[in-house]
């Protein structure tokens, strides 16, 4: 029994010294710089061109001369670079990724030229610096030789083949080295705002918010700065917690967080040079929530520009891209709504026999972001467009005037991106004998007056609603309660309380899972991997490398009878 | 004799209304998980592709999501009924006709299989 239990305790033994050492931070930077200039037709490059070019190939697959680059996979099977970049498995970061079983070792220069040596000695493996499940064989340093062969030909320097699975390029001595020396950028230098002791992190409140709003929004991310904080002074203390803190977190336990709170006032135009001095004051690793009832735009442009990513702000119009990169938000805000009724309709759409849609918009901000979504969803999915009715300031639409335009055009649907004001209309045409099959208004815009619509319009009018129905996300309350221990949830913005939840959760799990590699870049693509969650307020958060938009769905729902009436549903959560 | 009857029904009052007042909770704490529907036309003028598919819409939508129950922690659900058919009136004036969703019926419950009752030493639950 003793003798059988000896190779166990060992390999306990072995797996705890290794996973504790594996914590260490990589910092060592011993990158070869590039002996001699690069250059391209006789024409040499600066170190600035050399980058962008180098990014080019890492990201797109493009070659300076703007071809695409030429590679093999599994062999023999032709591929062209821009259809496997090195971005798709390495990631932005260059830290690689592990998915679906395949592992990409990292790929930046402080990694590879690195001797990829064993914790303990006569150990043939070194767990990946994502998972400690995942091992990686030994193997020595790489030269800018051994690398370009490897590149070429899939060899490493032990001799080993890489999977089949890694393009083997097709790339010239100049091209090669311009890859290299990109690769001997990428998260070399630490990122802005981290330490060895802290990270320091900072929220965007915009002047004139509601103020329970922005306590709601920063009650969650305080509480995980705090929290964390708490940790660090706890082990300070404690040599217990010290090392239960070190088994649990690595050399993060030891990193104190701290939060600042910019405040933007005045016209949005002014933000940018608000944000720049911030900034300068205080260089921040990332940007956690964050609210505004009016633009995020500034704020987007100023994170991308100074590549510092956000995490979740609290905004109902963020800026829509497909390739920005460094912010992350909760959706596509109010204009996924207009988004949705689009898809929803366009299922129904046989059944207008040739009937139109009519859109009817509040003037401002909220009504055109809806019918911005709905009308560009609408027309890609190749209908002819809504007859567009705009509502001026102070302008009501009225149940009489709705019957005269529902009998003028005769809509198979109604839109109405307005309040209460002009949806109380809807009485108008609800015995119509002919009138439209579909009446759609918007949950958010509604906003409590949702709660209180006549009875007698409940029965026909179909409302966008992009979080979770409120009588399922009541079971998540506990997880919220946590948070904010000793208040009332109910004296609290529901919305922005629940997306900051997120935002901190998220940053928790992210900055765990990223083992002492604090770069920026890492940080988004380690979202990127983290598998979908169930969190409070939206029914789905899905993450994907490169996706910016965490929850991308909504449902049609319809108020239910009497006082005290629930939401029902009318279709599923729809992702557009 | 039948005054000690009134008697011993005067004494279980107070608990047949709280068993009532259990039942009713629990009743209220339903959920459906569709498998299966069908679209039944009002009228042959009815589009029966595009009445299906809605039903596929409206039955769908009457499937809770379990995950939302599970999720959280703290609650279960146990399958009452399968197979059941839920009606459901499409109520639009481009289409007549209405669904039969075909579902599995659930009562979502407190998950207190690990609570440790107080003085006992052990643990509630269904086993």
């Amino acid at each position: 029994m003793v003798h059988s239990m000896r190779p166990m305790l060992s390999y306990v033994l072995i797996t705890a010294i290794m996973a504790i050492l594996a914590h260490t931070p990589m910092y060592a930077a011993a990158v070869p710089d590039s002996a001699e200039k690069i250059s391209i037709s006789g024409k040499k490059l600066s170190d600035n061109e050399i980058k962008r070019l180098g990014e080019r190939m890492y990201r797109e697959g493009i070659m300076p001369s703007g071809e695409p680059m030429k590679a093999y996979v599994s062999g023999d099977v032709p591929m062209t670079g821009s259809a496997f970049s090195c971005v798709s498995c390495h990631l932005r970061s260059g830290l690689g990724s592990v998915e679906g079983g395949v592992v990409t070792p990292p790929t930046n220069g402080r990694v590879l030229y690195r001797e990829r040596r064993p914790y303990i000695k006569g150990m043939e493996f070194v767990p990946l610096i994502h998972n400690y499940a995942v091992y990686l064989p030994v193997r020595p340093s790489y030269t800018d030789e051994s690398l370009a062969k490897v590149l070429r030909t899939g060899s490493d320097p032990t001799g080993r083949m890489m999977n089949s699975s890694m393009p083997r390029y097709q790339l010239g001595d100049e091209d090669m080295k311009i890859l290299i020396a990109y690769l001997k950028t990428l998260s070399d230098e630490p990122s802005p705002g981290v330490s060895k002791t802290g990270i320091r992190f900072a929220t965007v409140i915009t002047e004139g918010m509601d103020p329970v709003a922005v306590e709601s929004m920063l009650a969650p991310i305080q509480f995980s700065v705090d929290r964390k904080n708490s940790l660090v002074t706890a082990a300070r203390k404690n040599d217990r917690v010290a090392r239960m803190g070190y088994n649990m977190l690595g050399g993060l336990s030891e990193i104190s967080f701290s939060l600042s709170r910019w405040v933007l006032k005045g016209q949005p135009s002014t933000w940018r040079q608000q944000l720049e001095d911030y900034y300068r004051a205080e260089p921040v690793f990332a940007i956690l929530g964050g609210i505004s009832n009016e633009e995020w735009e500034p704020v987007h442009r100023f994170c991308e520009e100074n590549q510092i990513p956000a995490l979740i702000p609290s905004t109902d119009y963020p800026v829509i891209s497909e390739t920005d990169w460094y912010t992350l938000y909760p959706s596509r805000g109010l204009r996924q709504e207009g988004e949705t009724a689009a898809g929803y309709l366009s299922s129904m759409h046989k059944l207008f026999k040739d009937r139109p849609v009519v859109q009817i918009t509040r003037q401002g901000r909220r009504g055109q972001a809806l019918a911005k979504g709905f009308r560009e969803n609408w027309a890609q999915a190749g209908h002819k467009a809504a007859i567009e009715i705009e509502l001026k300031d102070n302008e009501v639409m009225s149940p009489e005037r709705l019957r005269q335009i529902a009998s003028k055009e005769r809509p198979a649907a109604i839109l109405i991106w307005d309040d209460q004001a002009s949806i109380h209309s809807i009485a108008g045409i609800r015995d119509m004998p002919d009138g439209p099959g579909f009446v759609i208004a918007s949950g958010t815009y509604l906003g409590k007056a949702l709660w209180t619509l006549p009875e007698g319009i409940r029965d026909i009018l179909y409302i966008t609603y992009p979080y979770r129905l409120p009588h399922e996300d009541s079971r998540f309350d506990a997880q919220i309660r946590k948070i904010i221990p000793g208040k009332d949830l109910a004296t609290f913005d529901y919305s922005s309380l629940r997306r900051s939840f997120i935002a901190g959760d998220l940053l928790g799990k992210a900055l765990m899972e990223m083992r002492g590699e604090y770069y920026r870049d890492f940080l988004l693509d380690t979202i990127g991997m983290m598998t979908d969650m169930h969190y409070p307020l939206y029914e789905r958060v899905s993450f994907g490398p490169g996706q910016r938009y965490a929850s991308k769905g909504c449902f049609i729902v319809k108020l239910g009878k009497g006082d005290n009436p629930k939401l029902e549903r009318l279709s599923d959560w729809t992702v557009q | 004799m039948i005054r000690i009857f009134l008697y011993i029904i005067l004494l279980f009052i107070p608990f047949s209304a709280q068993a009532g007042d259990l039942n009713e909770k629990a009743a209220e704490e339903k959920m459906l998980i569709v498998t299966g529907y069908q679209y039944v036309q009002g009228s042959d003028s009815d589009d029966k592709e595009i009445g299906h598919s809605l039903c596929g819409t409206r039955c769908n939508a009457l499937s809770a999501n379990y995950k939302n129950i599970m999720e959280p922690g703290g609650w279960n659900i146990i399958r009452i009924s399968s197979s059941k058919e839920v009606l459901t009136e499409l109520g639009n004036r481009l289409i007549s006709g209405h669904c039969i969703c075909i579902a599995d019926e659930y009562i979502v419950q407190q998950d207190d299989r690990f609570k440790v009752l107080k003085n006992k030493g052990r643990m509630a639950g269904r086993y």
